[in-house]
């Protein structure tokens, strides 16, 4: 998931949240996870301010964290992931559906039962047809969401094309209240993927068309009101909210109803929660203001964790100089994330493995390519780089920029002689994704769309997902077969059992030893409250949907 | 009139099929897409055809308010609607105030041509001409919102909300925008008033012994406020089109924001369509100022 | 008794200065020329502005030098270092992003940035981009309307149609938002012209835009000038000497036309100049690292409440200078045409 899209204004940065209790970093003590997202009363509404308006409130379409944290409480899939905070929210648990799914041997065929009278938030029932529609709507639609697992239902990729005949893989029984999906290729991931808004349940009458203006229902704790498009809009309590899905992991949410309204400067917003006028602010606040609202409110209405997102230089392996991994270690060896958290005002955590904290096959371990300009230049001498030009890639965002100026100066600085190339940040990734442009390093970034390594390491790294254009693999080694060998194998199996976890850690590993990224961070979200918020119970911090407004509660 | 727009819309439209990296399938597909979703996406939005094809499409649909933007697929025209109070609030208030100003320092400085009120007013005027408009709008924003809170540090306040808050909202963009113009005119306005004043037909109010006051008033203020008119018309015009850089600095949300972040985005059908409404608008108001230029200078309305 | 001359109606400037001279020197007829320069001369206000902008212009000239004694570069990132200044040591970037200020030292004068580069060795450097955008694509319209212009006007007919069209369109077209356009598309992948190519981060890429906008602004003016000079006598008497149009728009018109350039050439400089900043603020004029006046004070916006030097001493610099070319135009434009100082009965 990108965290650009949709958010370019300034300092907006969202990210999708996890809470380790191993990082103590942020100096935030343990956030009882494995209670019930803590006590607090309930009722209230709670006053939620955004810099942007969400890109769609529309299950089919919507890719950007604030359209998640609305939509989440609103259209539940088959399967959805728990409103707790810490780790215990990236389990996927049933939602819509009874039981999770029986998945058959080779993991292709997944069989689900819905449970027994659902109703959508205008009273309508809720059909397993209605799910098979759901789908097709997103993929009539060519919803961004089409790639995360939609097409490699059988049928689906066809149906993406012809629009015609629906999609076949999905067998939908109203009366017996089944679905069947069958599944190109067998996936472990399929079950997360089926946990996000695009999987969301809407009923099978609603237009393939953008539905913003007018969301359709949905069987969430909470249903959409008074929406008025870039301004405002409303989430009170499900009037129908089904009786069989009273007690499950859908239902959850402590507050009476939420009211989002969009307010441009983030200045601003920070002054409405200090004088609370406001309850909540989903951005970050400015970058300015951090370190007084630490200073003031730090441990009693703000904190910083850090998100599943990754923040790193790629390092393209396929063009010179980082085609000799010698380069590519020395730029490992050189970068400083001390100098790095500076420029990006403090918000950064440092990291040195390719999976972030709050994703499974996440393992702490030291620094393999500890800060040391010298040994970096050694490096650079001993693989006869010296010299040699190097373009360093960065879009034009505020922190973006200033980050690979300094990159630039650091490889100047190793004996490369590097310069910048600024690029709008809308076609910043469709430029270095494209495999023509050649980019030979530059600023990449990634915020998790689900918790498994796979939306990670799969994505990111596995030279089989090299391609012409349109990709998220920047480091182009396309040749390095053995690996993506290892990935696949990782990626077929249908659980995330310990050691299928292990497997994932040691791809981390190779990752780092192969130097394919120089890695250094992952982004830290704020959580500001005003005074009515319960911040000691009721942070909702989530390891999916960044912040679990459904655990939000006032004092 | 139509020409102009219609060759600026083939400009524009040029300008941005020759960028590179911008295949706009790639974008609306989002990062995590496949293959299958581009090539669909690029059979759907009709980007295989031949650049004429897609010009001609996407003139259909401006003219018919289907135009979307490839960023977010939101529809253009409404987008650019919602921004016109908050542009329009910005640009009349500030003109208000530049004309009225810019008029009244302008006859001051001439009246006291070559003494001390107008050297003042001189050095006042070059001063605000020579200012970065984004500049003083910082300044401002960190002395009169930050360092004092007498103001509000940006964003719009819609009449709905009450008018006191809007102006409130608005006087540091009014001002910031005025401060410039303020200096433009007024010199405009008295080397003006100075030229009419050589003119025979202010020779021939003396000459007949009208009043000083007279003369001044009736001839030459008249005569000299009709350049003044011209400029006027044609800088609103080109104004409500979207003050880019108040509007940015300040957060005000109007067509001009709106315009920075597509063009910032290379987003075609935004900008397509507000450069096609920024030069309507001054393609307009240029043909009212002649209309007015005929009404108040009877020398072209007897010519005409 | 004012220093300036009073004149009524009539006009006899030369014999008005040579009356102030001294009477007892010979009444000569001096040229128009002389006089302009007498009166500039006279003018201690203009001049003294172009003293300073000279100055601003050699300070920018000389940033090489400046960076030297200062001890820093304008592209080197120094994040984690620490200055000492007046015996305490302090951080040039706190870990919480936040940049040193202006202070007593050699290095970091005005201040660091978010990168911990030197901000005054960035200013002069910046100046030097954002003088030479500013110079050159006022050159290129003064060139462009020149050319334009002369040639609309004294051909008319259909190359006056042509070229009027051209105006028109340019004209209409919302001044920024072209600038924007033009700008960010051709930062991306540089100007290919048949066999000029310009690379996209060059400096030629924003002059030659800004330049080029702004030919219909002194290009219609001109046109109207060269349409009523073509008129006068001594245009009919070239003709009638067999004179090709060329030489006569060369050595008849444009001579004529030469104190409206002088005067437009100053301030379409400041206008340039503040144009340049407006682009290169919105990120597209000159592109980062390369530092102009524009983009410095971009980059202290996210600081504006922390570290406002930052955003400040580039526009100071802007002022001074734009003002200047300002004042100095304004006392030339009096020098050429003192009508304007009359006074009124």
């Amino acid at each position: 998931m990108s965290g650009g899209s949709g958010m370019r204004v300034g300092a907006g940065f969202l990210a999708v949240a996890v809470i380790s209790v191993v990082l103590a970093a942020c100096g935030s003590s343990d956030k009882g996870g494995s209670t019930s997202g803590g006590t607090g009363k309930a009722g209230g509404t709670i006053n939620i301010l955004g810099t942007s308006y969400p890109d769609f409130l529309d299950p089919a379409l919507s890719y950007t964290v604030d359209g998640w944290e609305a939509l989440s409480q609103v259209y539940p899939g088959l399967l959805t992931y728990e409103h707790k905070p810490g780790l215990a929210g990236a389990k996927v648990v049933p939602g819509l559906a009874e039981a999770l799914p029986t998945v058959s041997k080779d993991g292709k065929t997944w069989d689900f039962t819905l449970r027994k009278g659902l109703k959508f938030s205008d009273g309508t029932p809720v059909k397993a047809s209605d799910f098979k529609a759901s789908i097709e709507r997103l993929l009539k639609m060519d919803s961004q969401g089409s790639g995360l697992g939609f097409t490699n239902i059988v049928g689906g990729a066809e149906y993406l094309k012809s629009k015609k005949g629906g999609v076949t893989g999905i067998t939908a029984d109203d009366a017996a209240g089944t679905i069947k999906i069958e599944l190109v290729k067998p996936r472990g991931d399929f079950a997360y993927q089926l946990g996000l808004p695009f999987a969301g349940v809407v009923p099978a009458s609603t237009p393939a068309e953008n539905q913003t203006k007018n969301p359709p229902p949905g069987t969430g704790r909470y249903a959409f009101k008074d929406v008025v498009v870039n301004r405002s809009y409303k989430l009170v309590a499900n009037p129908n909210f089904s009786e069989s899905l009273k007690g499950t992991a859908i239902d959850a949410g402590k507050a009476a109803g939420f009211n989002v309204t969009i307010d441009k400067q983030l200045a601003t917003q920070v002054t409405k929660i200090t004088n609370n006028t406001a309850d909540f602010m989903i951005d970050n606040p400015p970058a300015d203001r951090v370190a007084a609202i630490k200073a003031k409110y730090g441990g009693k209405r703000f904190e910083q964790f850090p998100t599943n997102s990754s923040f790193y230089f790629f390092l393209n392996s396929e063009v010179p100089p980082f085609d000799d991994v010698l380069v590519r270690q020395a730029a490992n060896y050189a970068v400083d994330v001390n100098a790095i958290n500076r420029i990006q005002g403090g918000v950064l955590s440092p990291a040195n493995t390719i999976l972030p904290p709050g994703v499974p096959g996440f393992k702490q371990a030291p620094d393999m390519y500890p800060f040391d300009l010298a040994k970096a230049k050694a490096l650079i001498k001993q693989a006869g780089a010296e010299g040699k030009a190097v373009t360093v890639w960065g879009n034009d965002e505020e922190q973006t920029k200033n980050t690979v100026q300094y990159w630039a100066d650091t490889l100047n600085q190793i004996g490369l002689k590097a310069k910048v190339k600024i690029v709008p940040a809308e076609t910043y990734f469709t430029t270095i994704g494209d495999r023509k442009t050649g980019a030979q390093t530059g600023w990449a970034n990634w915020f998790q769309d689900y918790p498994h390594p796979a939306d990670f390491i799969d994505v990111l790294v596995n030279p089989e997902k090299v391609v012409a254009t349109g990709n998220n693999n920047y480091s182009y080694n396309a040749s390095d077969k053995e690996l993506a060998a290892r990935i696949d194998a990782a990626v077929a199996q249908p659980e995330l059992t310990p050691a299928v976890i292990d497997q994932w850690t040691a791809l981390d590993v190779e990752i780092q030893k192969k130097a394919y990224w120089a890695i250094y961070g992952n982004r830290k979200q704020s959580t500001f409250f005003s005074d009515r918020m319960d911040f000691q119970n009721c942070k909702g911090e989530h390891a999916l949907w960044t912040h679990d407004w459904a655990e939000f509660c006032l004092k | 009139m139509a020409l102009v727009l219609w060759a600026i819309s083939v400009i524009t439209f040029v300008i941005f099929y020759l960028i590179p990296g911008g295949d706009p399938a790639l974008r609306i597909a989002g990062r995590n897409s496949n293959e299958a979703l581009r090539a669909q996406i690029r059979e759907d939005y009709g980007f295989n055809d031949a650049k004429p094809v897609q010009y001609v499409r996407l003139m259909e649909k401006t003219f018919n308010g289907q135009l979307e933007s490839y960023s977010d697929r939101t529809n253009v025209r409404e987008r650019l609607l919602q921004g016109v109070p908050a542009t329009a609030s910005l640009i009349l208030g500030a003109a208000a105030i530049w004309l009225f100003f810019g008029v009244l320092l302008g006859v001051i400085s001439a009246v006291y041509a070559g003494r001390w009120p107008d050297r003042l007013l001189t050095i006042f005027a070059i001063t605000g001409i020579s200012l970065p408009e984004f500049w003083i709008g910082l300044l401002a924003l960190y002395w009169l919102t930050y360092k004092v809170s007498w103001f509000p540090p940006g964003g719009y306040a819609p009449l709905t909300a009450g008018p006191v808050q809007w102006a409130y909202h608005l006087v540091l963009p009014w001002a910031t925008l005025a401060l410039l113009s303020i200096g433009f005119y007024s010199r405009l306005l008295r080397s003006n008033i100075l030229d009419t004043i050589h003119d025979d037909f202010v020779r021939t109010a003396w000459a007949k012994g009208l009043s000083r006051r007279r003369v001044l008033g009736r001839h030459v203020l008249r005569n000299a406020l009709i350049p003044i008119v011209t400029v006027f018309g044609l800088d609103v015009g080109a104004s409500l089109g979207g003050a880019i850089l108040v509007e940015k600095v300040f957060g005000l949300n109007g067509v001009g924001q709106y315009i920075a972040d597509s063009v910032g985005s290379l987003d075609l059908p935004p900008i397509l369509g507000t450069t096609l409404y920024g030069a309507f608008l001054i393609v307009a108001f240029s043909a009212l100022v002649d209309i007015a230029y005929a009404f108040i200078d009877p020398r072209i309305r007897l010519q005409a | 008794m004012s220093s300036q001359p009073e004149t009524d109606f009539s006009f006899d400037a030369a014999g008005l200065v040579a009356a102030e001279s001294g009477a007892d020197q010979r009444i000569e007829g001096l040229s128009p020329w002389r006089l302009a320069g007498r009166r500039l001369r006279r003018n201690r206000v203009a001049l003294f502005f172009l003293v300073l902008f000279v100055l601003v212009v050699a300070l920018c000239l000389a940033a090489p030098l400046y960076a030297d004694w200062a001890g820093n570069t304008p592209d080197r990132n120094n994040l984690t270092g620490t200055l000492v200044r007046g015996g305490k040591k302090q951080f040039i970037v706190t870990p919480d992003g936040k940049p040193i200020g202006p202070g007593f030292s050699k290095k970091y004068l005005l201040g660091a940035d978010q990168n911990g580069r030197d901000v005054a060795v960035r200013l002069l450097y910046g100046g030097r981009n954002s003088l030479f955008v500013g110079f050159a694509s006022a050159v290129l319209t003064i060139l462009g309307a020149l050319v334009l212009g002369l040639c609309a006007g004294y051909f008319r007919g259909w190359i006056d149609r042509v070229i009027s069209s051209v105006f028109d369109i340019v004209w209409s077209f919302p001044v920024l938002l072209f600038a924007i356009a033009l700008g960010t598309a051709l930062a991306l992948g540089g100007l290919h012209l048949g066999f000029i190519t310009i690379q996209g981060d060059s400096l030629w890429i924003p002059t030659i835009i800004i330049g080029t906008i702004f030919i219909p602004y002194l290009g219609r003016p001109v046109r109207g000038q060269v349409l009523s000079l073509r008129e006068k006598e001594f245009v009919e008497a070239a003709v009638a000497q067999g004179m090709g149009p060329l030489r006569i728009m060369f050595s008849e018109i444009l001579p004529n036309l030469t104190s409206t350039v002088l005067v437009f050439g100053t301030l379409t400089i400041a206008n340039n100049i503040l144009t340049e900043a407006a682009l290169s603020f919105l990120g597209a004029g000159i592109q980062p690292p390369a530092p102009s006046w524009g983009n410095l004070i971009s980059d202290g916006v996210a600081r504006l409440t922390t570290a406002p030097h930052q955003a400040i001493v580039p526009g100071i610099a802007i002022v001074l200078t734009v003002l200047s070319l300002n004042v100095f135009g304004d006392g030339l434009r009096d020098a050429l045409d003192p009508r304007a100082k009359v006074r009124l009965r």
